[in-house]
């Protein structure tokens, strides 16, 4: 069963002077497996979406119906990270929800497979390692609790990019398990070849759901700035030339040498 | 000046800086760049005296930061990564007058103080707002102008955009080429290239230990320590290297 919102509306400072619409009549299905890249301006009510799909905030107006567990990864989720190790850390959430010690830590151990944390991490204290593994750590207790749905609110911000690839392919794994995956985010380069299904939002609605393919061949792409390779990508395209999206700028550069001598 | 002479810095067992040297002038633009944990955050909290060097000294415009930490921290101004975690009131102008209040200055002086900082950053117009009102990027400029306010001769910008969308990050960038216009010291951390390649220098640090000090043309076109420190020249200026037909500076 996937989640779906009918007409979901969301108010903050109702009734003050700065009152501000971050929903706007949002009707939305997230089906299963689904991996949904949110993009769109600051302010745009992303962060809005994900917290009331996932049920942590209830929107002032509409419906939103789900069958199934929801969990919520919001920003900068190694700031909550509280346990002696690690890998108490990661089993804290199976622990809490019954099993027992030594299942919830199998578990704990198979979720930080699948984040890519280094098993000779897993008996440190949160607090020794880098800010790039305490992210990791954390996103592996989120993914310890096994949800059928999972938000994630800028999960690879304030990464380098080698941390930045390992989150995306831990997300993309993760989804291959069945977890329906829906991050909002700005880094566009990394998450575009990623998800099978974006969303743009602006002032409170949602202004294009379709592929991500899709947008990069728009003239106008919602007001979303591209990241270069994509751009490079698009121009090549236009062009002619039967390349991939996340093409390298040493391949790009050949085929633009191919085009100017009539090869492509 | 604010000059590093041989700064290390460790938290327990872990080194987080190796024997650190370098110095950077006022009204110049320093880029601080590196992986995850290569020590970046605990350099810029060494030059404005959050954290005290283990060995070796930091120097602003001369003093010690062992023997007088309030002076680097009046000097060195520092806006962090979060737009949400670093506004202290709820209104726009509350916000800036904050530092400047808490130096006891008379109350004319902090008017001045606020007046003038929000117009450096384009925030003039909103200083009666509430801070819950602005967006990401124009948050972040109000951090900026809370650092101007307290008139610093050097600001660090620790991931000033990384949560920020394409017109937050333009709204920041254009602040801190104005900071730079103005004779202020500007030393920017960031993980994104194509804000590196702003600066005229850029410090490289791999693993606490400093591994590059140069300008960033001379910097991306050093393929082997890239490499070695994993981090990949902004798309733009390989694009022009592997094409032939822009020369490498143009990239800039």
């Amino acid at each position: 069963m996937p989640i779906v919102a009918r007409g979901v509306s969301h108010l903050y400072r109702r009734g003050e002077q700065c009152e501000a619409r971050a929903l706007d009549g949002i009707d939305l299905t997230i089906g299963d497996a689904e991996f949904i890249l949110v993009g769109g301006s600051g302010g745009s009510g992303k962060s809005t979406l994900l917290k009331c799909l996932s049920g942590l905030m209830r929107p002032t107006q509409g419906r939103i119906t789900i069958d199934g567990s929801a969990a919520l990864s919001i920003q900068f989720p190694e700031r909550a990270l509280f346990a002696d190790t690690v890998l108490d850390d990661i089993a804290f959430g199976p622990v809490n929800a019954g099993f027992k010690k030594g299942e919830a830590l199998e578990k704990a151990y198979k979720a930080a497979e699948v984040a890519g944390l280094d098993p000779g991490l897993l008996g440190r204290r949160p607090r020794a390692l880098s800010h790039g593994q305490r992210r990791l750590a954390a996103l592996a207790g989120v993914f310890a609790m096994k949800p059928r749905y999972l938000f994630l609110d800028e999960p690879t911000a304030g990464l380098d990019p080698a941390t930045k690839e390992r989150i995306v392919d831990a997300l993309v794994s993760l989804n291959r398990h069945g977890t329906a995956i829906t991050a909002a985010s700005h880094d566009l380069a990394h998450f575009m070849p990623a998800c099978n299904r974006m969303l743009v939002m602006s002032q409170g609605k949602v202004i294009f759901d379709d592929k991500p393919e899709k947008l990069v061949t728009l003239e106008d792409t919602v007001g979303l700035a591209l990241p270069e390779s994509l751009i490079v990508a698009r121009t090549l395209r236009k062009m002619g030339a039967d390349v991939p999206w996340d093409i390298t700028p040493e391949a790009a550069a050949a085929c633009f040498r191919r085009i100017n001598e009539g090869q492509c | 000046m604010i000059s590093l002479r041989d700064v290390s810095f460790s938290y327990g067992a872990c080194k987080a800086l190796d024997h650190i040297s370098f110095t950077i002038e006022r009204g110049e633009h320093l880029a601080i760049i590196g992986p995850n944990a290569s020590g970046k955050t605990t350099l810029a909290m060494i030059m404005n005296s959050l954290l005290t060097p283990a060995e070796g000294n930091c120097l602003v415009d001369g003093v010690n930061t062992k023997n007088d930490p309030m002076f680097a921290r009046k000097t060195v101004g520092m806006v962090f990564q979060d737009p949400e975690s670093q506004t202290v009131a709820r209104h726009v102008w509350d916000d800036v007058a904050f530092g400047p209040q808490n130096l006891g200055l008379p109350d004319e002086e902090i008017k001045r103080r606020v007046s003038e900082s929000l117009a450096r950053v384009g925030l003039d117009g909103r200083a009666g707002i509430g801070v819950s009102c602005l967006s990401g990027g124009q948050k972040q400029l109000l951090a900026i102008a809370g650092v101007l306010a307290m008139r610093p001769s050097y600001t660090i910008l620790d991931e000033p955009t990384a949560l920020l969308d394409g017109p937050g990050c333009r709204m920041v960038r254009d602040a801190v080429r104005g900071l730079k216009k103005s004779g202020i010291g500007v030393i920017i951390i960031t993980h994104d290239m194509e804000e590196a390649l702003l600066a005229g220098r850029i410090v490289a640090l791999h693993e606490g230990r400093l591994v590059a000090d140069m300008p960033p043309a001379r910097l991306f076109s050093d393929e082997g320590l890239m490499a070695r420190i994993g981090i990949r020249p902004p798309y733009t200026y390989q694009l022009a290297k592997y094409t032939g037909a822009i020369p490498v500076e143009a990239a800039r």
